[in-house]
């Protein structure tokens, strides 16, 4: 895997590297400073270079605070080259780092604010673009809520569902467990650095047959963290095509991590949630008509199609729209096919481009990320 | 363009050599740059104005990656004459980790300009947490040919740098220097730096003075050697391949009233730069080495270059006799060759630099079922050589098939495994190549200097001039006449030089001290040598050892006993059993003790079904084994006495080693003295 100059300068800035002793761009922060670069036709490479002033000049998108807080820690790590080698042999070793252009659809349902600058991951990705069941739920189900779990994590396999989770104890193992020994695929985003994980034999080989992904924001050696923990839930719901709520409590003055992770999703209608067993979390969500019951996969999945069926017709109503507007201002058949076509293609190369030839369509791919990201 | 700089620096009248301003204004421009330029044409230079002139711009610190030990005082010196401050981190100067942090503190708060490491620093992970927080401007590789060797010469020290070389960010500008480079190096040098600059100049050094010297005895070449010791003037170095052969050769010439020592990766750091800095001052004469003196040795005044063996490839020996005649006129280069021993060594470490795939799969197998595993598990599950284990390990961690974590377990990382087993094999075609190069070096009629510029790929070699192919009878440098007396001297000398078996002090099995130790033991001779040759033909074909074999362990026995002050007449000879020739041992050890006249009594046995010794090749197994089979059968009463342990070959030592801890349980107040007829450690 080699990096784009881009590539190095968001690692450079964004990674933890708590080795330098300096801190790393907040994902906000990066924001900010990817959109006043592109709004100056600029790319993150020119960080390496640029100089305090020229910067706090560049930052038109962000607020007098961010700038001082930005330039400094730009500052802090402009000359730091050589602690690029972590980003080198984290590779050298059979990691990959995903950065937001590599990032599947389901991915960027998170809006900008919550998608890390890039993800360490092992394992095969082309896991993300299947149909998803998250799977959530607490350390200490009991027997009946686990079984049913391993039960449907079993039928997920032979419905062409991967199981996403969060590795933890209980319910998350259960799960993603239940999936792998059948043959089925799993995606797990571990509290913990995913060292510790791809240190156990099971979990490689897992890995090697193209079974598991492992993703995580933290750095590889991170010990296990609560904050992540709860930062990580978003990233179990909002790539799944439903959850699966099993077991959970309702977090009172002690926060509950299942159900933090459920009422964000039902803030950002991320996934459709399902319920098995009867834990209070669980009897909420139905009272408040938040989640169903899980029924079966058929159903499940098929309202997920119809999903993708209402979204087929709106594209195809703004195109006709556009057909509309574009016959009404006097333009030809032919003209108007030719101009999607190439309209599109520009768009395809562009955006596919950005990893071929990084130098000149990046600028544009990120741009079109960010649109991208905002809907 | 940087005129002024220079002549700020060196005075009104300096002019830049050439290559040299082209290279700083690379740098200057952020650019890779590769300077292929002979010792003495300023690289320094380079690196040292670029700095100054990056630093008044508000860039970061140079890094200078050198296998230098120390930094020395002359260079220390020049950077102050650039007006830049120069420091270094090592094992010596700042050993803690508040005085390192110390180092980096000043480098970023503009107090130091340039950072000398060495490449083996890069290898420590603590080290490298700590260089993450250097701002650098300038990243140097000295030595660059290294970067290209790795997997020749198996540097695991370079591959960060080949990883840093990857990854660096385009602010850092990249100078790579070397004097020692062919095409295929400089390639191998540029693809690894990217896009980069290449600033080559000729390479012929006008102070070395080569000749070369056909002797195909080790007697011909310590007798050559002693001779012209007397004759050369000054201090040099001289090469040689084994540690045993540095330490012989030096005991010679301290025995020839030549102040030498020997210099090899036995010793530790300390004793390594104690011994440069005294052939530095002038207190030693004579630095017997290894390849292990490390490639940065600078003192400007070594007056000669001998080498004993003949180097693995001309790259090797131009980097050696390199180090001679820096800041002398003239310097003498002598290869010693001549000898089947020779080039069986050197095919031995050409065919063997790397583990057999079968090894490699074994270990990673293990690794594959496993979690995380120790080194000493490894050792355990698998027949492998001690050695081969830790090459296999730091092969594959440098490919980054297994990864080692901070308590020394290692574990498989999710890279695919790929054989590299054809990788393996194009370098050891390429090492045999390399090897022939300097085989037909012996032989050339050419001028030597052309022949050696010229296979290094310069493109301006032409005749010295000066060296013995060019005088012809007009050579006087060197005193080639040797008479029977010069060889009867060295012939004596290895007479009376014992090959000494010291005893194992701890078990590899429980890892605790031996209770009975034996006394320091002799063997009579090495394997390659006449009496080892004879001893295996004694072994292999004749199954009995010869009266020459007889009477020369007597003769050596008798000297070595009596400086030990055991009395032979008190001498019990024990032989050490063998079931596969039972007889073979206990006939020798009979008739010596029969030529010493001394008692022989059979003690020992061993029980059926033993493997093969040299079939078991950790030390581990090898102790197991033993103690599994060898055992006292007829309990003669032999308290107080002395003990002379026979056995024919002496490798792992492990059999003297237990047989003494088993009579040592047994019997009091005795003392045991193993003798073997040859020493075969080190050969197969």
């Amino acid at each position: 895997m080699q990096f784009t100059n881009n590539e190095i300068a968001t690692y450079l800035f964004c990674a933890q590297l708590a080795q330098t002793k300096t801190t790393p761009l907040t994902i906000i922060e990066w924001n900010t400073v990817v959109k006043s670069l592109s709004e100056q036709k600029m790319q993150p490479e020119v960080l390496f270079k640029i100089t305090p002033s020229e910067l706090l000049k560049a930052l038109t998108k962000a607020t007098e605070a961010q700038k001082i807080k930005i330039v400094k820690k730009i500052a802090a790590r402009q000359k730091l080259g050589i602690s690029m080698l972590e980003l080198k042999e984290i590779v050298h070793q059979g990691y990959g780092i995903m950065f937001r252009a590599q990032m599947p659809i389901s991915l960027k349902k998170l809006t900008q604010n919550f998608i890390p600058a890039f993800f360490y991951y092992v394992g095969d990705t082309t896991i993300l673009s299947h149909p998803i069941l998250g799977v959530v739920g607490a350390r200490d189900a009991n027997a009946d809520e686990l079984s049913q779990t391993a039960e449907i994590a079993k039928k997920a396999v032979s419905n062409g569902v991967v199981i996403i989770s969060g590795g933890a104890k209980g319910v998350d193992t259960t799960a993603v467990e239940a999936s792998l020994e059948n043959g089925g695929k799993a995606i797990v985003f571990p509290a913990e650095g995913l060292a510790k994980w791809v240190k156990k034999s099971t979990i490689r080989n897992y890995i090697s047959n193209g079974q598991l992904l492992l993703m995580s924001a933290q750095r590889l050696d991170a010990p296990f963290s609560g904050s992540y923990a709860m930062q990580r839930n978003k990233f179990i719901h909002a790539p799944s095509n439903a959850v699966l709520v099993t077991s959970s409590k309702i977090s009172g003055k002690k926060l509950s991590g299942t159900w933090e992770g459920v009422l964000e999703n039902i803030k950002h209608q991320w996934s459709p949630l399902f319920v098995l067993g009867n834990s209070e979390g669980v009897e909420k969500l139905k009272v408040d008509g938040n989640a169903k019951q899980f029924s079966s996969f058929e159903e499940i999945f098929k309202q997920s199609d119809s999903t993708k069926m209402k979204t087929q017709s709106e594209i195809d109503e703004k195109i006709v729209s556009l057909v509309q507007l574009a016959i009404a201002k006097g333009m030809e058949k032919e003209v108007i096919e030719k101009k999607f076509l190439e309209i599109s293609a520009k768009y395809y190369k562009n955006y596919e481009g950005s990893r071929l030839d990084n130098q000149r369509t990046l600028q544009d791919s990120l741009a079109q990320e960010q649109l991208e990201m905002k809907l | 363009m940087y005129l002024q700089e220079l002549q700020n620096v060196f005075g009104a009248n300096a002019t830049f050599r050439d290559g040299q301003e082209t290279a700083i204004n690379s740098i200057l421009n952020k650019k890779r740059v590769l300077v292929v330029q002979k010792t003495g044409w300023g690289k320094s230079l380079v690196y040292f104005l670029a700095t100054k002139i990056l630093r008044q711009r508000g860039e970061g610190v140079t890094l200078i990656i050198s296998p230098l030990l120390a930094l020395t005082r002359n260079q220390i010196d020049s950077t102050e004459k650039y007006g830049i401050v120069a420091e270094c981190i090592n094992s010596q100067i700042n050993k803690t980790k508040e005085e390192r942090a110390d180092v980096v503190n000043r480098c970023n708060d503009g107090e130091c300009d340039v950072l000398f490491i060495t490449p083996e620093q890069l290898q420590n992970e603590d080290f490298v947490r700590l260089l993450s927080q250097l701002e650098i401007g300038l990243f140097v590789v000295d030595e660059a040919h290294c970067i290209s060797d790795w997997g020749h010469d198996f540097r695991p020290d370079y591959r960060r740098i080949h990883h840093l070389l990857e990854i660096l960010p385009e602010n850092i500008a990249v100078l790579a220097t070397t004097a020692t480079a062919n095409n295929r190096v400089i390639e191998d040098i540029a693809a690894q730096l990217g896009e980069c600059e290449i600033v080559r100049g000729d390479l012929q050094r006008e102070s070395l003075y080569l000749h070369k010297v056909f002797l195909p005895t080790a007697e011909e070449k310590y007798a050559w050697i002693a001779k012209n010791l007397e004759w050369l003037e000054g201090s040099g170095i001289i090469y040689a391949t084994t540690i045993k052969e540095c330490e012989r050769l030096a005991i010679w010439l301290r025995q020839n009233a030549i102040n030498a020592s020997a210099y090899h990766s036995g010793l530790n750091e300390e004793v390594k730069i104690d011994l440069e800095n005294r052939l530095s001052s002038n207190e030693l004469r004579v630095l017997v080495c290894t390849i292990a003196l490390g490639m940065g040795y600078d003192k400007e005044d070594i007056s000669f270059v001998i080498h004993y063996y003949t180097p693995k490839s001309v790259v090797e020996h131009y980097q050696q006799i390199g180090r001679a005649g820096r800041g002398i006129d003239q310097a003498v280069c002598v290869l010693l060759y001549g000898g089947e021993e020779e080039n069986k060594i050197n095919e031995y470490f050409i065919y063997n630099s790397f583990p057999k795939q079968e090894h490699i799969n074994q270990v990673l197998h293990f690794l594959n079922q496993n979690d995380e595993v120790k080194k000493s598990s490894l050792e355990q599950e698998m027949n492998i050589k001690s050695s081969t284990l830790d090459q296999i390990l730091k092969l594959l961690l440098i490919e980054g098939f297994i990864g080692k974590d901070s308590r020394s377990r290692y574990f498989r990382t999710l890279k695919p495994y790929i054989s590299q087993q054809s990788y393996y094999n194009s370098v050891i075609d390429m090492k045999v190549r390399e090897y022939q190069e300097l085989l037909d070096f012996q032989q050339t009629k050419e001028c030597q200097m052309a022949y050696l510029t010229s296979a290094l790929d310069d493109p301006n070699s032409k005749s010295c001039g000066k060296c013995s192919t060019c005088l012809g009878g007009a050579w006087d440098l060197t005193n080639d006449v040797l008479v029977s007396d010069d060889i009867a001297k060295v012939s004596q000398f290895f007479d009376k030089n014992y090959i000494l078996i010291e005893p194992r002090k701890r078990s590899a099995v429980t890892n605790k001290k031996l209770e009975f130790i034996h006394e320091e033991g002799l063997a009579l001779s090495y394997y390659h040598e006449q009496l080892g040759q004879e001893a295996r033909r004694g072994k292999y074909v004749n199954n009995k050892f010869s009266d020459v074999l007889v009477n020369a362990s007597a003769d050596k026995l008798r000297r070595f006993l009596r400086e030990k002050e055991i009395d032979i007449k008190e001498l019990v000879i024990v032989p050490i059993p063998s079931n596969r020739r039972p007889k073979l041992v206990p006939e020798f050890a009979e008739r010596l003790a029969n030529t010493l006249q001394c008692k022989y009594i059979e003690i020992l046995a061993k029980r059926i079904n033993e493997p093969e010794q040299k079939s078991l090749l950790n030390s581990r197994l090898q102790e197991q084994s033993i103690r599994d089979h060898l055992y006292i059968q007829n309990h003669v009463n032999i308290n107080n006495k002395d003990i002379l342990l026979v056995d024919d070959f002496v490798d792992s030592r492990w059999t003297f080693s237990i047989a003494t801890d088993l009579l040592g349980e047994v019997y009091e107040d005795i003392t045991i003295t193993p003798f073997a007829l040859a020493d075969t450690s080190g050969s197969d």
